[in-house]
């Protein structure tokens, strides 16, 4: 029966697009959390065959940017590591990540809590006991800051 | 809100990163329909936030598409059992029953209840009892046959003096 799935050119096209575009950032972007090359190899495939077969479904793989796949990623990479190994192994990973971006302690804690451990604005403002506007304003200005040091 | 105080807030950065709940979703959807500004932002930060992944990005190894490939062909392979096992499923709980199934055995041998025992054994001392009775009035008769003969003999002789 495989061969018969794999006639489907149409549909190879649209998963060679996908892979061309954003394989190699999201292999970036995974081993940026799990630090371990094999590792985030074998999820490479795991996350966009996932992501290309649900996106294939529902006729919206074209619609795919780079959010949308990287929100996949981290929620499937949270389910498929485990909370409490995503949440050590991003830790031992961020600090040197974005260190180089002249971001002040609070801001790196905001932005890393945000670009990989995937908290909420809510969440992050009960954890440092501070208001929503704060810590949006926060990430912003750490944003601003990574998006210019590299050219942006 | 003002456009520039919703420029300003960190509200479009935190929606871009999946960062809001989803009711700020829902207003970040409207500013977007509302104000054009908002959505040529999102459109700038969704493209920032591209570059920025590239900047960090690794090329796969080889035979890595081939092996998506192949994983993604299993996912639909697995989806598609699954549908079957489904309809079949739905299929059975739609289709009447029969109250009684059909018994199939290849065995030459059959079993009987213990009970049975007794209606075996009561079966047989009545045949024995018949057979009794049966040989009894046989050997009645043949005696009865001779003795009528005899008595015929006896009878012609009495007749001839």
């Amino acid at each position: 029966m495989q061969p018969e799935v794999l006639q489907a050119s149409p549909t190879n096209n649209q998963t060679k697009w996908l892979y061309d575009k954003y394989s190699a950032p999201l292999l970036g972007y995974i081993n940026g959390i799990v630090q371990n090359q094999q590792l985030s190899e074998t999820y490479l495939i795991t996350i966009l065959s996932r992501f290309a077969y649900q996106q294939l479904q529902s006729n919206s793989l074209s619609d795919t940017n780079w959010v949308k796949l990287m929100q996949f990623s981290r929620n499937l990479l949270l389910e498929l590591v485990g909370p409490d190994q995503f949440h050590r192994s991003i830790a031992s990973s961020g600090q040197d990540l974005h260190s180089n971006n002249g971001l002040t302690p609070a801001e790196h804690y905001v932005f890393h809590s945000i670009y990989h451990h995937g908290k909420t604005i809510a969440a992050l403002a009960i954890e440092l006991g501070e208001d929503e506007i704060a810590i949006r304003k926060r990430f912003k200005s750490a944003f601003d800051k990574v998006r210019r040091k590299h050219g942006n | 809100m003002e456009i520039d105080d919703i420029l300003k807030s960190g509200l479009l950065e935190s929606y871009v990163y999946g960062a809001i709940s989803p009711l700020e979703v829902a207003t970040v959807k409207r500013y977007r329909e509302d104000y054009p500004e908002v959505e040529a932002v999102l459109r700038e930060l969704e493209r920032e936030a591209e570059l920025l992944a590239h900047q960090n990005a690794i090329m796969p190894p080889a035979g890595t598409f081939e092996a998506i490939e192949n994983e993604i062909n299993e996912i639909r392979l697995r989806e598609q059992q699954l549908d079957q096992r489904s309809q079949e499923r739905r299929y059975r709980d739609f289709t009447p029953q029969p109250e009684y199934l059909d018994v199939t055995s290849s065995s030459s041998h059959m079993n009987v209840h213990k009970a049975w025992r007794w209606a075996f054994a009561a079966v047989f001392l009545i045949g024995k009892v018949f057979l009794g009775f049966a040989i009894y009035y046989y050997l009645e008769n043949r005696q009865l046959k001779t003795q009528n003969s005899e008595l015929k003999l006896e009878l012609n002789q009495v007749k001839a003096k």
